[in-house]
């Protein structure tokens, strides 16, 4: 009988093992299939700039500076790997998606200590198939490497709850601090933490060990403001916090609710019922979870600034209470059916499994439009003696790359002048034009104003007189920046007319009917 | 006492006798030359590895400047040092010196450049009228010694750097700018009579001899405006004083605004030989320099941008002296000239770089180069013995250099930090805490196996 356990035991771990292994080579195939098909959007080609500069790659260090928005511990790992590789958008991608990657195992890992190997392997599907973390890691944006050490410091705080050894709470700490190092947003923890601790009183620990995980914290953080320290520029941090609190808001309010569609309804669904479960429940673990969701949900909402990947450090809160939704459906069913313990625990596990591959079914059905969301997006509808005069696009920030960014971009490096200086509608084609063909470009929407402008950005104050003095050559018109601001697409193209511009570039979109309509325009002008 | 007396003797003797020796010599050295004469030489040999590599000739005409007022301090050219002086009135010794000085505004009052104040200037070759034969004119006789730097005009310094600064380059004709762009087409002067057509052979009749496109673009030319009429152009185009230019519609329709130039340079078409005169801003006093420097910059920023930049040689120069002190006599070849020294740049992928030419040179030399790529026939005799500009590039090497666009635009305020730095910064505190916790949890896995193993 013992050796029937053990052999059933054995077959169970290595099915376990395999189906970790088949989670995760599925997860690394949704997020690396296609990974190149379009070039790098905006955000990405910042943060690859700057890795490429932090590599030793001169001609990208004078177009992206290294101080801007965010910390830059993402941007010195891929640096590291363009050390080896050389500087490409592709690799860049990469790496994030095999941070993608360890977010399944790390998920998978907090499912098994928490719950046993079912929830682990649900945990784990979750993520691995959820086309929201898919969307995200697929890009060299630092909201997938900042989930991930989210995670672990989820893990680790579970762990604590569990066991209540310091150690953990001050691994969480660090785990937490390097979280902040991929980006400043994951500072969030710290208030859902201490949420968690005045909740759950019992897990509250020696206000020693609670300085020294305070201190760890301090310390891990500690390299962000220190770097910009050491190059002169205490403020900037600041300027961006200002920026941030005072631009207008850029999306509405239930903008956020979208982003739960893609991280897949059943999901959502299964992590309520988590949620629900948990709230009447209050173990440690459950108020853990419902406290860094809640927290992190609640002051992103709040923030007027939203990003469709600005969610990503929820999931693994958000998974482990799905995860904790399926199990707990999964036992109410079976015990409506069964009054054995062992049928009934048999039962529950299958009813469990049965939810989520339903679930995932369920996600498999609205995942395509999800993933590639760029495809076919973009069009340009009426002319004004030839030019595009009203741009019809539709590219949520943040949701992948850009149709027509790349192939401009390299165009320019292939055919124009090194050194030559472009002038964009908006500062975000700017940067993908910069990243792709090492050339100069500003940015006609810049504002003036510093308190309404990104500080990265140097305004354009008298475009007129930049074409007139020769600093600028060509003028750049694209559909995705004319959608978000038609007065700005306007003023270059009346630049364009005034300058006798020259169409030297044009990329079309593809249609059904062979005639694409114009994603980018590149018009030379002499002054 | 008798050698004093013998000594005061030999010194009358000496003086006196030198006067009329001076005066010999004097008229001697500035007796009267014949000018240009036709050329009676055949086609001029084809410069193979020139004719090889070099499709598309520029010839781009600023005006009003000497070298000495753009280059005099370059380093390793022959310009002003700190002993140049000009006396502010060569016949009073009294009257002081003027040193050359920088000039930091853009712009200035004009100078006088005509025939007349180059002569006293010149002041049979000693140099040093320039002061005096403003004052004479009512000008500003001191500032003719300004100069300027490459503060005020980065660009054609950056330009030199790169490429070709001819430093014994002069400008054919001592005066003012409007015999010089006759030379410039012709190789020596006519009468420009104002509503008067003359017959000269220029170099675009011997291209259109040879088939060869060519192109002469102005700023602000108005094709539509009777060639009588183009008020302001008509010194910078001497072609349409020309009556086989302006009586045939083909050639006519070869000049044209600089606008087409920029578009051929983008959508094809552009001739073999470009004349490019004042591109934009002009640069004589009182135009704005910095204005006239940017517009020929974009210029040719855009002529390296195109196409034709692997085949190109652009000559860059200045149409004249501007009134402004150079300091290196001009060779008197003929009754025209030279004139005083202009700056002259030799931009081509096949150029030196950052070499500075002391080949004594002129606008006919350009002439003679456009006549040897293109094997045509030479026009005067000052092509025809106009010394050749080969020195300044070097066809052998392998494949076109790079060009170097200047950029005029100030570098973008970014925040930069020195990456050592950022790596340790960042590293260290990793480092540290990962050894700390690492040996938190090896102790506290010790205690844990200690109680343990005790006694309960």
């Amino acid at each position: 009988m013992r050796i029937m356990v053990d052999r059933y035991g054995g077959r169970r771990t290595v099915l376990t093992v395999l189906t970790t292994v088949a989670i995760l080579a599925g997860g690394a195939f949704l997020r690396l299939h296609g990974i190149n098909q379009y070039g790098l959007n905006s955000d990405e080609a910042v943060y690859a700039g700057q890795a490429a500069g932090l590599a030793g790659f001169t001609q990208y260090s004078r177009l992206f500076g290294l101080f801007r928005a965010h910390p830059l511990l993402i941007q010195l790992l891929v640096s590291f790997v363009y050390r080896v590789t050389g500087v490409s958008g592709l690799t860049a991608r990469e790496v994030c998606a095999g941070f993608g990657v360890a977010l399944i195992l790390v998920i998978g890992i907090a499912g098994l200590v928490l719950w046993g190997r079912l929830a682990a392997l649900i945990g784990m599907l979750f993520v691995a198939v959820s086309p929201y973390p898919i969307a995200v890691s697929r890009q060299m944006l630092l909201d997938g490497p900042e989930s991930l050490f989210v995670a672990v410091s989820v893990l680790f705080l579970c762990l604590y709850a569990r066991r209540s050894r310091r150690e953990l709470l001050w691994a969480a700490a660090f785990a937490g601090g390097l979280a902040f190092l991929a980006k400043e947003s994951a500072i969030l923890l710290v208030p859902a933490v201490l949420v968690f601790l005045i909740l759950s009183p019992d897990t509250l620990p020696r206000y020693r060990d609670l300085a020294i995980a305070a201190g760890i914290y301090v310390l891990t953080i500690l390299p962000y403001p220190l770097a910009e320290l050491s190059a002169g520029k205490a403020s900037t941090g600041a300027d961006y916090l200002v920026w941030q609190v005072l631009r207008p808001a850029n999306h509405p309010l239930d903008f956020y609710l979208g982003v739960l569609g893609a991280v897949g309804w059943a999901i959502v669904a299964l992590a309520a019922v988590g949620a629900l479960v948990g709230f009447f429940r209050r173990t440690p673990i459950d108020i853990l979870l419902l406290s860094v969701t809640l927290v992190i949900f609640g002051f992103l909402e709040l923030w007027p600034t939203k990003g469709y990947e600005y969610l990503l450090p929820l999931m693994a809160s958000l998974t482990l209470l799905a995860v904790s939704g399926a199990l707990q459906l999964g036992r109410a069913l079976a015990l409506g059916f069964q009054r054995s313990s062992q049928s009934r625990r048999l039962l529950g596990t299958w009813a469990s499994a049965s939810l989520a591959v339903i679930a995932v079914a369920t996600m498999f059905l609205t995942a395509s439009p999800v993933v590639s969301a760029q495809r076919g997006t973009a069009t340009l509808v009426g002319t004004d003696s030839g030019q595009p005069a009203v741009a019809r696009v539709t590219v949520l920030a943040g949701s992948g790359g850009l149709l027509a960014g790349r192939p401009a971009g390299l165009w320019v490096k292939a055919h124009i002048l090194a050194g030559s200086v472009f002038l964009t509608i908006g500062p975000s084609f700017a940067n993908i034009l910069e990243f792709y063909s090492q050339d100069r470009a500003l940015a006609l929407s810049v504002s003036p104003n510093p308190l309404h402008r990104n500080p990265s950005y140097s305004p354009v104050v008298n475009a007129d007189r930049l074409i007139r003095s020769g600093a600028v050559q060509y003028l750049v018109y694209d559909a995705y920046s004319a959608a978000r601001t038609h007065h700005f697409a306007d003023r270059v193209l009346a630049l364009a007319k005034k300058f006798h511009g020259v169409l030297v570039y044009q990329y079309d979109q593809e249609s059904s009917s062979g005639r694409g309509s114009a994603l980018v325009r590149i018009y030379g002008v002499q002054p | 006492m008798r050698r004093v007396v013998a000594a005061l003797c030999l010194g009358l003797l000496t003086a006196g006798l030198s006067v009329p020796a001076a005066t010999l010599v004097s008229a001697a050295t500035l007796a009267p030359l014949p000018p240009p004469r036709p050329s009676l030489a055949g086609p001029v040999a084809i410069d193979k590895p020139a004719a090889e590599k070099i499709k598309h000739i520029f010839v781009i005409v600023q005006e009003g400047h000497s070298f000495d007022n753009y280059f005099g301090t370059y380093p390793g050219v022959l310009g002003i040092n700190r002993h140049t002086a000009v006396p502010a009135n060569p016949r009073s010794v009294t009257a002081g010196a003027v040193y050359p000085h920088q000039l930091t505004a853009v712009r200035t009052i004009p100078l006088d450049n005509s025939l007349r104040a180059a002569e006293a200037a010149l002041d049979g070759g000693t140099m040093d009228g320039f002061v005096s034969a403003q004052s004479a004119a009512a000008r500003n006789g001191a500032l003719s010694l300004g100069y300027y730097n490459s503060t005020t005009i980065p660009y054609y310094w950056a330009l030199a750097r790169q490429y070709v600064l001819a430093d014994h380059f002069f400008a054919s004709a001592l005066g003012g700018s409007t015999p010089n762009y006759q030379f410039l087409v012709a190789g020596k002067t006519w009468n420009a009579t104002p509503g008067a057509e003359a017959n000269v052979p220029t170099i675009f009749n011997r291209l259109d001899a040879a088939g060869v496109s060519w192109g002469y673009y102005a700023a602000n030319y108005q094709s539509h405006v009777a060639s009588g009429q183009q008020l302001s152009l008509e010194s910078q185009i001497p072609l349409l004083g020309l009556s086989d230019i302006t009586g045939t519609s083909s050639d006519l329709a070869r000049i044209q605004d600089i606008t087409r130039l920029n578009r051929d340079l983008v959508d094809g078409g552009l001739p073999a030989v470009s004349y490019v005169v004042r591109p934009g801003q002009s640069e004589h006093a009182p135009g704005n320099v910095a204005l006239g420097q940017t517009s020929t910059v974009g210029l040719i920023d855009a002529i390296e941008r195109s196409r034709y930049w692997k085949s190109s040689a652009i000559f860059l120069t200045w149409s004249d002296w501007g009134g402004w002190y150079d300091g290196v006599a001009p060779p008197r070849i003929d009754s025209e000239g030279d004139g005083f020294r202009v700056p002259a740049l030799i931009i081509s992928p096949f150029a030196r770089r950052g070499v500075v030419l002391h080949q004594t040179a002129d606008f006919s030399s350009i002439l003679q180069f456009i006549e040897s790529v293109y094997g045509l026939r030479p026009l005067t005799t000052r092509d025809q013995n106009a010394p050749s500009l080969a020195a300044a590039f070097d066809f052998g090497q392998g494949r076109p250099s790079r060009p170097v666009v200047m950029g005029v635009l100030p570098a973008a305020a970014l925040t930069q930090g020195s990456v050592p730095v950022i790596l340790l910064v960042y590293g260290l505190p990793v480092v540290v805490i990962v050894a700390f916790l690492a040996y938190s949890a090896l102790r506290s896995g010790a205690e844990r196996r200690r109680r343990i193993g005790e006694p309960s």
